[in-house]
Order: C-alpha cells, then structure tokens, then sequence
C-alpha cells in the first residue's frame, strides 16, 4: 500500500529525515515512534505530499510525486494535530470538506457526498452534533471530527499525527479501537505516537526514528525493546506481558548518557 | 439521509438570515430613492412611470415626471447602484482575504491594494485633473502595489508562505504610503491637495450613470465567481496544509482568489476613494449570522454589504446640510455595530 525507498527531506540545507526505508501492506497499522525533533512528523508531511522529498515514495505503486493534489487526496487522507480554525464551521461542514477531492465544480456537495459524510460521522460516534460549531467543541471532540473527515475522503490510506495528544484515558482507548476497527474495513493505518504501549496495542509494524535515520524497523513485539527505548530517550524500562497476553512496557529511572 | 433536528433548524436559520438581507436591502433602496437634498416621495416616481409608458396624465404632473427624471438619472439612481455595489465589492473582498489568510481580522488592505490605489489616485490628480484618467491610475497602482506585495513573498517564500504574503503587504502598503505623503507634500497646498485629501476620505458624489455602468458587470461577475469558488475558499479557511491535503491545489487557487479580491477592491477604491471597514466589519456580521461557509457567507456579506454603504450614503446625502464623507460616516457607524456584534460573539 505505502512503501518508501531512501526518503530524504531538508529545509536549506539542513537534513531533517536520511534514507527511510520501510512499508505498510494493506489492512496495517504502522506505528512511528521517536524522540521530540527526531523527524516524525516531517515524515509524515513528505508522505502525504505536504513537503518535498527525495527518493522514492509509492503510494498503491505509484509515484506520488506525479499525482494531482486532487488524485493524491483519494488515496491518502491526513489527520493532523488538532487544528484550530478561527471561522464557524458547523460539524457536518468540515466533515464535507473531505469530500471536496471527489466533488464537481458547484455550489454545494452532492446528496451522495453528504450521505458519506454522514456516514463517516456515526462511524466515529458523532452523528448527534454534526450541527456543532467546530472550533467551540473540546479537543477530543475534534479529533474525532478530524477523522471523521479523513474517513469521508474515503481514502485507503490514513495517516494521523499523534492522534491522542490531549486526548484523556478514556479517549484514548476508544480512539485506539477505532484504528483497529477501521482496519478490519479495509483501512491502512500510519501514526506517530510518544506511547510505546499504543503502539504494543494497536500496530502490526512499528518504526524507530532516531537522529534523522531508521533506528529499527519490524513487528512491535521485537522492536519495541528496552534496548531501543535506552537509546532514543536514555531511560530504563521493562516488558511484561499481561495474563489477557497484551505485551506492555514500563519505564522509569533515567540513566546517565554515556560519553 | 438522516438530518438530525439541530442541523434542520441551522439550515433553515440560514435561508431567513439571507432573504431578510435582501428584504433589507429592498428597503433600503426604496428609502434612498426618497431621501436628498430634495425628497421625492413614492407617489412622484409612480408619476414618472406613468410618464415614461405615456400613461394618460396631464400637463403639469408631465414637467413635475421630467424633472424628477433627471433627479433620478443624474443624481439618485447612478449613487444608489454604486453603493451597493462598492459595498458589495468591498465586503466580498474582505470576505475572501480574511479567508486565504485564515484570519478573520484581515481587511481588504492587506496586500497594499487600498495603499496603492490612493498613491494612483493622487499622482493622477497631480498629473492631470480628468476623472477617468485618476480613475485609471488608481486602478493600475492598487494592482501593482499587490504585484509588489506578491513578488516580495515569492522571494523569500520558502516557508511559511504566508506570513511572508501578509510581510510583503506590509512592505508594500508602506512603500506606497510614503509615496503618498510624498506626492501629497509637493501638490499644490490650495488646489491639489484638498482634492486629494477629500479623495481619500471616500466619496460617491462625483459617481456618473455611465462610469458605473462600465464597472457594474465586472463586479458582478466577479462575485459570482467568488460565490462558485465558495467551497474552494472553505478548504483555504483550514489553513494551507489542511487544504492540501484534502485535495485542493493551493498555490493556484489562492493566486486566483486574490486576483478577483483585489480586482474588486481596487475597482471599488477608483469609484468612491477610500471607504474603510466595510471590509473588516461586514464579513463579521455576515458569518455571525450564515456562519463560515463561504456559499452563503459571500452571498450574505455582499447583499449586508450594499445595503450598508447604501444606508450610509442616504446618510450622508440626507441628514446633513454638507455632504460628510463616506470613509468617516463608515466607521462612526461601523464601529459601534462592530462592538455590538463582538459582545454576542464573545456570548456564544
């Protein structure tokens, strides 16, 4: 679905991301873990066409360098941090907007558009305030707006950054689900997350970036590893595995770097 | 489909928010048609209908029709429809800018149109005293200050191209101001500069039928394309990565939007001069009514728009012995229905 070949980014002169190499099949979750700075979220930009990049990036086989915007917005679709929008969208409107890349030229959506819309909607459970003021809602809430408008896109491929920032445990956890159940419909899945435990949970690849380049790359259970947590963020941690058989990890104490 | 009660209800709210600012705008032209320095009632225009469709009516009501025939082609008529149409250009410029900046304290100056076309202006007073050749080189500077503005941020556009958009209108609002001061300091202290200076206060006394009439089409189409672009402006309200990613092809369309916003203002700022915060306030109260959806937010705004200056400029014409310049009138009355809108915001 998503495979990347030597990615390299830069502003100026100046490297952000080196050689990333790594895919995604169909139907994954694809976790990308790494420090403050490492570089994830400019990964995620050069994958969904927002910054430049070198080396080879294919999306469903394609170059995605020679898509329209248009075309690259029915494969993949992106869910950003929060974003805060200064005007008065209702709900449903900016769960519309996702599907501006399928609709003719007009003055409003088609009945077909509103009904994905609407759909998309009760998929995340929010049906009941689509009339809502976006930018009043809470931040939860809008995360849930957000992806409701990726799903409306009704691309295969979503990509979301830290989708659970600011989100409480409870939040969390549905949000959690909900990647896994988008996958049983056929979604592909990749996030960035600062919780190695979300990405135990819900992901079958995780990838490690660390000072610009790929520190590991494979399945969860091998790759998240006290080792790999000692070298990006200098703390000790420990796996244990749970009687229901989910693997967790726990940190604590920093280590002196070592000169 | 599935609508829930709440959304029926903001979908409706909408449809009576825009025919109560057509019912408004209706009412405001009746109004003004009446109202000057010599007040025709509603009965002498039914006269000059009669007279028109040579209706049978009699001698005298036949030179009472004539003369208010030409009260109506020279004076009322050409200032009734250029004011509704500079408002409606000037809110729906506001409209789109605040909208391509993703902020909605943007006025239409931003990217030094309005800066541009008085320096036009002014130098076309200094050179020659003809109206349409003032006219003219207030069009021509209000399009080269934002060229400027534009090529400023290409330079350095790299990042984040916005901010080096509003930096560019910065440089170049202040270039051209400075040019003003310049222009307005050699001109000639007792015939030239009070021109000048009344110019840029804003006024619609020296409109003619037929200048209008050549701009008219221009400014309607241009609000009609704007109006069809309403769901590209939606996706450039997100903020330019939000936009991307959803499908819309930024670059070109905003260099679109900000054509046909400036084309408007800069054809606004040639008829009447400078005419502030319609621009800034309208767009305000025309998304706390209809919201941020730009396919009635454009429609809202250009209808509130017109029937606004039209009301100040009855204003203007009507309740005061000497005409008061529109620029002023606008913000002694924009200002405080700025505030009043502002308080129900902050409620909400």
């Amino acid at each position: 679905m998503l495979k990347l070949e030597n990615i390299s980014c830069n502003y100026g002169k100046k490297n952000i991301i080196e050689n990333i190499t790594f895919n995604v099949k169909k139907g994954e979750i694809l976790s990308i873990l790494g420090a403050n700075g490492s570089g994830k979220s400019t990964l995620l930009k050069a994958i969904v066409g927002l910054l430049p990049y070198a080396g080879t990036l294919l999306l469903d086989g394609v170059e995605s360098k020679k898509l329209t915007t248009k075309k690259r917005a029915s494969l993949i679709s992106y869910v950003p941090q929060s974003t805060v929008i200064p005007f008065e969208f209702n709900v449903l409107e900016v769960v519309l907007m996702g599907r501006f890349h399928a609709s003719s030229f007009g003055l409003s959506y088609s009945a077909n558009d509103r009904n994905i819309a609407f759909k998309a909607l009760s998929q995340v459970g929010i049906e009941s305030f689509s009339e809502k003021i976006y930018r009043y809602l809470s931040g939860g809430q809008r995360q849930l707006v957000l992806i409701a408008r990726a799903l409306a896109q009704q691309s295969e491929l979503i990509i979301m950054d830290e989708p659970v920032t600011g989100l409480d445990l409870g939040n969390q956890i549905r949000l959690l689900d909900l990647m896994e159940e988008l996958t049983f419909l056929g979604h592909t899945i990749v996030q960035t997350t600062h919780n190695p435990n979300h990405a135990l949970r819900v992901s079958q690849k995780v990838v490690w970036i660390h000072k610009r380049n790929i520190l590991s790359f494979g399945e969860p259970n091998v790759v998240v590893s006290p080792e790999n947590i000692r070298k990006v963020y200098q703390v000790e941690s420990e796996l244990f595995t749970h009687k229901r058989g989910m693997t967790h990890l726990l940190s604590y104490g920093f280590i002196k770097k070592e000169n | 489909m599935h609508i829930n009660k709440g959304l029926y209800i903001v979908l409706i709210k909408k449809r009576i928010y825009l025919f109560s600012a057509l019912g408004l705008l209706l009412l405001s032209i009746i109004n003004a048609f009446c109202i000057g320095q010599y007040p025709v009632s509603l009965d002498e225009y039914r006269d000059v209908l009669f007279y028109w469709f040579n209706f049978d009516i009699d001698a005298d009501t036949i030179e009472k029709a004539k003369f208010t025939t030409i009260i109506l082609q020279e004076m009322r008529l050409p200032r009734i429809i250029a004011s509704i149409l500079i408002g409606a250009a000037l809110s729906v410029s506001g409209v789109v800018f605040q909208g391509i900046f993703v902020n909605p304290l943007v006025s239409p100056g931003i990217l030094g149109v309005l800066a541009g076309a008085s320096f036009g202006a002014a130098l076309g007073m200094l050179l020659e005293q003809s109206l349409f050749f003032i006219q003219c080189t207030a069009f021509i500077f209000g399009f080269l200050a934002v060229i400027f503005a534009l090529f400023i941020s290409r330079l350095y556009g790299q990042g984040n191209t916005l901010l080096m958009l509003v930096l560019g209108g910065v440089i170049s609002s202040s270039l051209f101001s400075a040019l003003l001061s310049l222009v307005k300091y050699t001109a000639d202290p007792y015939s030239t500069l009070p021109s000048i200076v009344y110019w840029l206060m804003g006024s619609l006394s020296s409109v003619k039928l037929q200048s209008i009439l050549i701009v008219a089409p221009w400014i309607i189409v241009c609000i009609f394309i704007l109006i069809s672009f309403g769901k590209h402006l939606n996706l450039m309200s997100l903020g330019e990565e939000d936009a991307k990613t959803l499908g819309l092809d930024v670059k070109k369309i905003r260099l679109l939007m900000i054509f046909l916003a400036t084309f408007l203002s800069a054809l606004s700022v040639m008829m009447a001069g400078m005419i502030g915060w319609i621009g800034l306030v309208i767009p305000h109260i025309a998304r706390f009514l209809v919201g941020a959806n730009h396919t009635f937010l454009i429609p809202m705004s250009a209808l509130l728009g017109g029937a606004f200056l039209l009301i100040v400029d009855t204003v203007s014409r009507g309740f005061f012995t000497t005409e008061i310049p529109l620029g002023i009138l606008t913000s002694l009355v924009g200002i405080p229905v700025f505030l009043i809108v502002l308080r129900h915001s902050a409620k909400r």
